[in-house]
């Protein structure tokens, strides 16, 4: 499902305009940013976590060359998805 | 930081930036959730814009959702660490050196010269800076040389490793030289120290720290006399002939009523229950006799030799017997008598010579016989 499919099925759903929705969907992401930004972690019931992860740096081999790499060290944003909703994920 | 936000807090966040009521932000998370669940449990990945995309993926435990962030996403929460790009590292670091680096945190120029460039990320990081980075490109070039060639890494690395072993060097240049200042200070304060008591040893102004003992020469005694009394025994008038020396050099010149020094009897070992004391005086007064005597001889020699001869075998038989002080009693007296007799008659003899007495007058200080020579000089 692209963005536009679901801003559609949101707007019917929740009666609003789609351009509610896009403000709707853009705040979310900002909080997102932000919050990952500050490292915290957001957790939706049922669903899952969004959380921002540190990663140091570190040496990366290269096995087919050889070469050694030294990776910088960089903050990336991790979803892991809830039981539940792995569970329903498996059971249907 | 490492806060968790739960869902509540995510509903207030999200109506606060969207500027709308928290129910309606509720009914939008509630929604916007159950449709992507929806749609993954349909075997659909669902892709949001500014915030990423979720897909099904496959594993041995089951199914799985992957979350891949959207760029902008990523890259803004990435922002403090932007400047940071994957580097080529030589053969030569090893493990171990690159956790040192993580332990330490600090450009350690004393390992390897392959460490700059995990300590150039450690510098970039702690500062971002959004200069250009040389170390890769040198890098790549020198992967295969020897370690020789890191050397101009280390001068080509960021400003930031050789300021502060500037500054190391120059707050080391200025330990040393405080060092050297303070030796050179302390050795100069002992010689002045040694100086100090040579001086203070000589000196025979009454500026001694020492307590100093000074008696007047009265018209009836002598130097004898004053030994006697301070020192127990006659003998040791020599030592304070000597002692006031720089003052007189020729302790018959001195005058009455002369204030002398009289030497502490440490100085010179005087000890009248000592025999080798009283040998050693005896022994300091025949050389002092001796340093005192000799330009009177000089004197005599020019003149008449048969007037002298007689002169002095009066004058030394005198002497012998009082062991050639200074007399000024009625002894000292006599002499004089006796010699200025004797005197006239040379003076009869010898005009011609007054011009060699002379120049000897101004070395000669002798007491009897300097006498003489005012004789000859008034005439």
């Amino acid at each position: 499902m692209q963005h536009k499919e679901l801003v559609d099925t949101l707007s019917k759903s929740l009666g609003r305009s789609k351009s509610d929705i896009n403000k709707l969907l853009e705040a979310l992401s900002n909080v997102v940013i932000e919050r990952c930004s500050e490292l915290d972690s957001i957790s939706v019931p049922r669903f899952g976590t969004f959380e921002a992860v540190k990663h140091n740096e570190s040496v990366e081999v290269d096995n087919e060359t050889g070469k050694r790499t030294l990776v910088p060290p960089r903050v990336e944003v991790q979803f892991c998805a809830s039981n539940i909703l792995k569970k329903k994920l498996n059971q249907p | 930081m490492k806060e968790k936000i739960a869902f509540p807090q995510l509903v207030e966040l999200v109506a606060e930036k969207a500027s709308t009521t928290n129910r309606m932000s509720e009914l939008f998370l509630q929604e916007l959730f159950a449709n992507i669940t929806q749609a993954l449990s349909c075997g659909q990945s669902v892709k949001i814009k500014g915030l990423g995309s979720f897909k099904l993926a496959k594993d041995n435990t089951g199914k799985d959702i992957v979350f891949t962030p959207d760029i902008d996403l990523a890259e803004t929460v990435n922002a403090p660490f932007a400047q940071f790009k994957p580097v080529e590292l030589c053969d030569e670091i090893s493990q171990e050196q690159l956790d040192e680096i993580d332990a330490t945190m600090q450009p350690k120029t004393e390992k390897l010269e392959q460490n700059d460039d995990a300590s150039l990320q450690h510098n970039l990081e702690k500062q971002p800076v959004s200069e250009p980075q040389p170390a890769p490109e040198p890098q790549t070039e020198t992967e295969d040389e020897e370690p020789v060639a890191p050397v101009a890494e280390i001068v080509e690395a960021t400003t930031q490793p050789p300021e502060r072993s500037r500054k190391r060097l120059w707050i080391a240049l200025a330990a040393v030289i405080a060092a050297i200042a303070l030796i050179t200070g302390l050795v100069l304060h002992k010689n002045s120290g040694q100086e100090n008591e040579k001086l203070a040893q000589n000196d025979t102004i009454a500026s001694q720290p020492t307590k100093i003992v000074i008696d007047t020469l009265r018209r009836d005694n002598s130097l004898h006399d004053m030994a006697q009394k301070h020192y127990g025994d006659r003998a040791f008038w020599v030592y304070i002939a000597l002692e006031n020396q720089q003052q007189f050099p020729d302790y018959h010149e001195i005058p009455k009523g002369t204030a002398l020094i009289i030497p502490p009897a440490e100085k010179y070992g005087i000890n009248s229950d000592s025999k080798q004391s009283l040998k050693n005086a005896s022994q300091a007064s025949s050389k002092l006799k001796k340093a005192t005597r000799p330009k009177v001889e000089i004197i005599e020699e020019v003149v008449d030799e048969k007037v002298d001869k007689k002169v002095d075998e009066k004058v030394d038989k005198k002497d012998g017997k009082n062991d050639d002080e200074k007399e000024i009693g009625k002894e000292d007296k006599k002499k004089e008598e006796k010699v200025d007799k004797k005197e006239l008659k040379k003076k009869l003899l010898s005009q011609e010579t007054e011009d060699q007495t002379d120049d000897n007058d101004s070395t000669a200080t002798t007491g009897r016989h300097s006498k003489k020579h005012h004789h000859l000089r008034h005439h």
